[in-house]
């Protein structure tokens, strides 16, 4: 059984690219899930199990960090890794990303071969 | 807008478009206003704020240049683009370019919030005022012309 | 052993565990070899441009010359022998920054963009890369083992299957 992945970006061009380079890389990936922002992406992580999240930060209703901040507060996603990928660049915000748990942080845009290499670091 | 912005925007454009998209941008000094057959067109704008600076950053493109753009960064023909592909090809790469310019310019020490980008289309007599009223930084993607504006409201 | 040697804007390709495909001297040009483990099965295509659209005449003689249509063409004929995607491991090389008629540095680099496209537009990812700085670089594939060489500044480095 594969690793069920949830992407979370209001940009569908980027939910695609994500979902590629996973689809290409020599992962064991199960089930994609999709959202367009935090709100929908805590939805689809109530209804499914889910293995890892890839997240932006900067979307519309609930932005990446809140929806961080949601799973943190819930004991059974607490622990479901997150990989943030945005354009955020302040040394500020990248270093609460990580004090919040986060476990890899991608800048777009993102290299597909070094995106699989963090992933598959992070799932073996 | 400073020359100088004029000159980070060139690179910061350029090496997006390169990364992303596998595209080539080169400086583009001087645009013909007449030629309109690239349009139509489509305008994207992002605006940004930090504890004492707000302003927008704007790209104008040919429709074509974002069909390009959402074709390469989904390694894709055009005939498979998903609905609305171009827009969200533009607007993304002006969101990732946002990101990379206000780093070079006021470094990463600073936090900046950017805006969810906006898009509407330009007409053609649109276009030919863009290019002339030269508050734009002037590009070429391959055969095809790219503006780019930098706007700071301190 | 055999060494098969791939030329400027050349391809060479062989299933015979005997043969090693090399290709010398690359600078801002590109390498780019491709191998199928379970078929014992590589290719080696040596490419100088990236973009066949400055020449088409040309790149339809040669279409080897040009990152776009060699790398393309290499691997419809990698697909035509057998080669499934899902097995292919490509390693490149070369991509230098070197000095071109215009004076600037960037054909290597363009080289390796237009790499970076075909590959993902095929579905692709890079096993190993070792491009860009100003190096000059030679390169083997060896089809009995897969393994990737590369040789410069009097050094070896190689590549085993992942």
């Amino acid at each position: 059984m594969g690793y069920n992945v949830l992407i979370v970006d209001n940009s569908m061009i980027i939910r695609k690219m994500v979902a590629k380079t996973l689809s290409i890389s020599d992962l064991d990936i199960g089930e994609y899930h999709f959202a367009e922002n935090g709100k929908v992406a805590l939805e689809q992580l109530d209804a499914n199990w889910i293995d890892i999240v890839f997240a932006d930060i900067n979307m519309p209703e609930m932005n990446g960090i809140e929806m961080i901040e949601e799973m943190n507060r819930r004991e059974l996603l607490a622990t479901t890794p997150v990989v943030v990928i945005s354009t955020e660049r302040s040394r500020q915000r990248i270093e609460a990303l990580k004090a919040m748990g986060v476990r890899a942080y991608l800048q777009k845009p993102f290299v597909p071969e070094e995106f699989a290499r963090v992933v598959k670091e992070l799932l073996h | 807008m400073e020359t100088e912005d004029n000159g980070l925007l060139l690179q910061v454009f350029s090496s997006v478009f390169e990364e992303f998209a596998f595209m080539f941008v080169e400086e583009d000094p001087f645009p013909e206003p007449s030629e309109t057959s690239y349009c139509p067109c489509l305008l994207a704008e992002i605006s940004f704020k930090s504890k004492d600076k707000h302003g927008f950053l704007e790209v104008v493109a040919p429709v074509s240049v974002c069909a390009e753009l959402a074709e390469n960064i989904l390694g894709t023909d055009q005939q498979e683009l998903p609905e609305q592909a171009e827009e969200q090809a533009l607007t993304e790469v002006l969101n990732v370019s946002c990101g990379h310019f206000l780093a070079e310019k006021f470094g990463t020490e600073e936090v900046f919030d950017l805006s969810i980008p906006e898009i509407r289309p330009v007409s053609q007599k649109q276009w030919a005022a863009l290019i002339e009223d030269g508050a734009h930084a002037c590009m070429r993607v391959d055969e095809s012309p790219l503006l780019v504006r930098f706007v700071l409201q301190q | 052993m055999t060494q098969l040697i791939v030329d400027i804007a050349d391809m060479k390709i062989s299933d015979n565990p005997a043969d090693t495909l090399i290709t010398y001297s690359l600078g801002s040009c590109l390498g780019v070899a491709i191998y199928d483990p379970v078929l014992r099965l590589g290719a080696m295509v040596h490419c100088m441009l990236p973009l066949s659209k400055v020449d088409k005449e040309k790149a339809k003689i040669r279409p080897y010359m040009f990152v776009d249509t060699g790398l393309q063409q290499m691997l419809t004929k990698l697909y035509e022998s057998g080669m499934r995607k899902a097995r292919a491991v490509v390693n490149v090389a070369g991509g230098s920054q070197v000095l071109d008629s215009q004076g600037v540095f960037k054909i290597g680099e363009r080289n390796f963009t237009v790499l970076r496209k075909i590959l993902w537009k095929n579905g692709l990812l890079m096993n190993a890369q070792e491009v860009g700085g100003n190096k000059s670089r030679t390169v083997s594939l060896e089809i009995a083992t897969g393994r990737f060489y590369i040789k410069s500044g009097g050094k070896t480095i190689y590549y085993d299957l992942p």
